[in-house]
């Protein structure tokens, strides 16, 4: 155990040495500003740890063997003795988060200082307007929907993740989660739960394992049963998952969107929504919100809807848990063909306010919050956390919420967990949020519909048109600077 | 044309006629606004101009106390016997000086820097920028053992740019008491000329509970309405020239001065902005006379029907009318998006699709109606208390004269409201221009199914659209322009309108 640490300790250091040395360099050149010398700094000492592989395994800094090395860490950040963490979470996982925040510090306080966190409740959708409104007085740890995450790296409101942490996230959780928390390739949060995405809910008592691979065998199954399929063709957030399909790309440096959308590609996506949107009324229901969802599932008038866990208890509840089926999403008519439908995968993320007094500390606890057993604390199943509700009855504290952890995905739990198999079945096709800039989801929802307005009955030309219309609104045409 | 030849017309001829009058004085109205406008403009230049010649015969004539009461405020008060007064103008202009000094002149300094750089979000610079407002960028330092980045945020160029205008704000304010300074010094110097003595400091202070008590009664409002209005207004209209839009956003970004380039691509440079400013400012006027016409004639309507003659119960009626208002608006429009929206109540009541909300027309046609629901009752209010107040011997004396119903209508009834309803008319209209709550709560500027529009809907007025621009979109000084456009639509029309009203030519006259 004691060289175990030791390495991981050296290794620590030799990054932190390197670090210093090529910092210390590029000031001797004459450099006045520590931020232009930094960034090789960083690529140094991310180097410094790829080189070793063999002692990867050790610098996991949550093990118990490093227990010590990371009291020294946060003891040398201590000011006054004191280390105190504002920390941001929804407040349904309040109850959770305080729990968690009691392990960390049992793990990790110390007789050198004083380990205070405090968890308080701001919704997840707030998160950046609230930072960027007083960024001083924001939380240090925050947990958020990576869509917001482009945001606040324009606004400078998140700090990059270490890059020696984020070593081990990267080896930890699975690809698609890790790249959504980069912006041009730079890490700057967490990945924490998976399930910010949506897949296709079901009835089983009406649809077949057959009826639900196509969207047309949905529809015209849901039409003769005299039901109907939601999926909201005029919310951008859907409907983008057909150009994603037809093969079209996007990408947003944080000045411009630049799609393909406009071309022959997008025109094959158009007709497939089109093609859909001629069922709507007989099977198909084009827009609604999860109101809607939750309604029509009690009322009887929809048997499937594309959607995510967030509406998962609310379903259950209203056709009873043996008859909900959950799967990735279904395929549809493109060019001819039948092609598995995309999507944009969304995550929960964590991240840390840029200008936090204690940064070590901040991404540590940021890093443990994520880690595997956290995740698995979150998600439930065995390793379930029960607490107290408010009048001293027993209460599951775990939110249910699948990891991003590839270990933890590993677990039996999550192995037989209809939900977690179909966000992961539909992981291959998803895309992050952060190809697409905010200038994105107006246009794209009204393009979704007007060809839904249309019943999908538009004109070559009409839909060039639209196509031409709704990428141009992606853009100002004219920038300043 | 006089009198005798305008009753020989006939009906269409008069009517063609009153047409062409109203058509043709609007040029004239239009001349007159400006007239009105360039005197008031000619006249502030007038008084400055005199109150520079003033102010240098004033310092030729003065003795030395005055003199000195150019460079040090309140000598001259001092000199002259007004020790206390003296002594408070002193004080505020070294409070002045040492404000500007410590931070007024900092402020001021920052509004306009060159060579700044511009980071990106890793912290190397990109960039250099002239005009920018704050001259600091963050910076990026990595700390600890783990290496971990912590930002140090510069300066914050919307917090530079309000302090900045609080800074000029202050300025002018300090100029006005200078010259208030030399003026006073002036005036006791003549006091002391004539051998009386200049008022104390006590008759000072009891005056202003006296001849002068509208100063102490209205300073309060008038600090507080250039606190929280005019402040606003100019740090608003300083935006419209910087490109503080969703790129240049705080606490990170600084933005800079762009001069009229937000004003160009709203009205031509950007095609998608400009088409869809275009759009949205037909529908908003289009929208403004639609909800206030039918709003004003329905409610004369109903209010007619309530006080005819021979119709029992008029209070409960009136009651029932009034209730629609006492519900709060916004929760009546919740209500009626629920009803009305794909798949609502009336859908699902009927099973079918009535597309109220989700086709343009008729989303355009619902809000028109919908709002008729929510303004009846005020205009239905208003009118039944000018019927009741029309003297009932002109009603006697036409029917005398064989007068039917419709001819007293137009002849008496509708002159007599329409006279004393004109300024709710005009107020009404510049609320419909800025109708918020209807709009947003009712369609939220949906349906959202027209790729023409720019980050907005068919259903969005300017003031809407401003909303979106700024919450969804953070593009602020695209939202300031829209501000400021809307700001001289509403403020120019109502005064063109006024001005040509019969209530304000013949206030006196009436009928």
């Amino acid at each position: 155990m004691v060289s175990k640490r030791k390495r991981a300790l050296a290794l620590v250091l030799t990054g932190m040495m390197a670090a210093a040395a090529l910092a210390g360099c590029t000031d001797g050149g004459g450099s006045t500003t520590t931020s232009s010398s930094t960034p090789a700094a960083q690529n140094s000492s991310a180097g410094g740890s790829e080189g070793s592989t063999d002692a990867a395994a050790t610098t996991d800094i949550l093990s118990d063997a490093m227990v010590n090395d990371v009291k020294d860490m946060l003891a040398s950040e201590a000011k006054d003795g004191k280390i105190t963490l504002k920390v941001w979470c929804s407040s349904s996982d309040l109850q959770f988060e305080k729990w968690l925040k009691d392990q960390f510090i049992e793990r990790y306080s110390d007789s050198r200082y004083e380990l205070k966190i405090t968890p308080s409740s701001v919704e997840e959708p707030d998160v950046s307007s609230k930072l960027q409104a007083d960024v001083s007085k924001g939380a240090d740890v925050f947990s958020f929907p990576d869509d917001q995450l482009r945001t606040l790296v324009d606004t400078g409101c998140i700090a990059q993740v270490s890059s020696i942490l984020n070593e081990n996230v990267k080896k930890e959780n699975t690809d698609a989660s890790v790249e959504v928390c980069s912006i041009d390739g730079v890490p700057y949060a967490f990945p924490k739960t998976s399930d910010n995405g949506y897949f296709l809910y079901y009835d089983k008592r009406v649809f077949s394992d057959d009826d639900i691979k196509t969207f047309d065998g949905i529809i015209s199954k849901a039409n003769s049963q005299n039901k109907n399929v939601l999926f909201a063709m005029d919310n951008a957030w859907y409907n983008a998952g057909f150009f994603f399909t037809a093969g079209c790309e996007s990408s947003y440096d944080g000045k411009t969107q630049t799609t393909d959308f406009d071309s022959d590609k997008g025109l094959s996506a158009v007709k497939a929504m089109a093609h859909i949107c001629e069922s709507a009324g007989s099977g198909f229901i084009g827009s609604g919100g999860d109101a809607d969802v939750l309604a029509g599932f009690q009322n009887g008038t929809i048997a499937a809807a594309v959607t995510g866990t967030w509406n998962g208890p609310g379903i259950k509840e209203a056709i009873g848990e043996e008859n909900v089926g959950a799967t990735k999403l279904p395929t549809i008519l493109i060019n001819g063909e039948q092609q598995q439908l995309c999507s944009f995968g969304g995550y929960k993320v964590e991240g840390v306010r840029a200008n936090t007094e204690f940064p070590t500390a901040a991404q540590v606890y940021a890093y443990y919050v994520t880690s595997e057993q956290s995740q698995l604390y979150r998600y439930g199943g065995a390793n379930v956390v029960k607490g107290k509700d408010k009048d001293g009855n027993d209460k599951v504290l775990s939110r249910g919420f699948i990891p991003t952890n590839k270990a933890a995905l590993e677990t039996e739990d999550l192995k037989n967990d209809e939900a977690a198999i179909a966000t992961n079945e539909q992981r291959p096709y998803s895309k992050p949020q952060s190809i697409v800039g905010g200038k994105f989801w107006s246009p794209q929802g009204n393009l979704g519909g007007s060809i839904l307005a249309a019943k999908g009955n538009l004109s070559e030309d009409e839909m060039k048109t639209q196509l031409k219309d709704t990428v141009t609104a992606f853009n100002k045409a004219s920038d300043n600077s | 044309m006089n009198y005798l030849d305008y009753v020989q017309m006939t009906k269409g001829q008069q009517i063609a006629y009153n047409l062409k009058k109203f058509f043709t004085g609007i040029p004239g109205a239009i001349k007159n606004l400006f007239l009105v406008i360039g005197a008031f403009f000619g006249n502030i230049f007038k008084t400055i101009g005199n109150g520079f010649a003033n102010y240098g015969s004033r310092f030729a004539k003065g003795d030395i106390g005055t003199k000195l009461s150019y460079i040090v405020m309140g000598a001259g008060n001092i000199f002259h016997g007004q020790v206390v007064k003296g002594i408070i103008m002193l004080a505020l202009e070294i409070g002045y000086f040492y404000y500007m000094a410590v931070f007024g002149l900092g402020q001021l300094a920052k509004l306009y820097c060159n060579n700044v750089p511009i980071t990106d979000a890793q912290g190397n610079t990109i960039a250099i920028a002239n005009g920018v407002v704050g001259s600091v960028p963050s910076t990026i330092e990595y700390v600890g053992i783990l290496q971990t980045p912590q930002t140090k945020f510069g300066d914050d160029s919307s917090v530079i740019l309000l302090y900045g205008v609080l800074t000029i704000l202050i300025t002018i304010a300090f100029f006005a008491l200078y010259i208030g300074n030399t003026k006073s010094a002036y005036a006791t110097q003549e006091i002391k000329a004539a051998g009386k003595q200049p008022k104390s400091i006590v008759q000072e202070i009891k005056s202003l509970f006296d001849e002068r008590f509208h100063i102490t009664l209205l300073s309060l409002p008038v600090l507080l309405l250039l606190m929280f209005t005019v402040l606003p207004i100019i740090y608003t209209v300083f935006m419209a020239f910087t490109n503080y839009d969703k790129e240049h956003q705080p606490p990170k970004n600084l933005f800079w001065w762009v001069g009229f380039k937000n004003f160009a691509d709203v009205f031509y440079s950007d095609p998608a902005t400009s088409r869809t400013f275009g759009k949205i400012l037909v529908w908003t006027i289009v929208w403004a006379i639609f909800a206030t016409f039918t709003n004003y004639v329905a409610g004369i309507i109903l209010a007619l029907m309530i006080n005819k003659k021979g119709i029992k119960l008029k209070a409960m009626w009136r009651t029932i009318f009034v209730v629609t208002a006492a519900v709060p608006q916004f929760v009546t429009l919740l209500i009626m998006n629920l009803m009305l929206r794909d798949n609502g109540t009336l859908d699902t009541m009927f099973n079918t699709q009535f597309h109220f909300l989700s086709n343009a027309m008729n989303a355009r046609i619902t809000v028109i109606v919908v709002n008729l629901w929510v303004g009846i009752p005020y205009t239905m209010l208003i009118t039944s208390g000018l019927l009741m107040n029309i003297p009932e011997d002109l009603y006697e004396s036409a029917r005398i004269d064989g007068a039917n119903a419709v001819q007293q209508f137009t002849k008496i009834t509708f002159p007599y409201i329409f006279f004393v309803t004109t300024p709710y008319l005009i107020t009404t209209f510049v609320g419909n221009i800025n109708n918020f709550n209807v709009i947003f709560l009712l369609t939220g500027g949906g349906p959202n199914n027209d790729t023409s529009y720019s980050q907005s809907g068919p259903t969005d007025l300017l003031v809407t659209w401003l909303y979106k621009l700024t919450l969804n979109e953070k593009d602020f000084n695209l939202a300031a322009v829209i501000g400021i456009i809307v700001f001289v639509i509403t403020a120019a029309g109502s005064l063109i309108t006024f001005n040509m009203s019969k209530a304000s030519k013949n206030e006196e006259e009436f009928s």
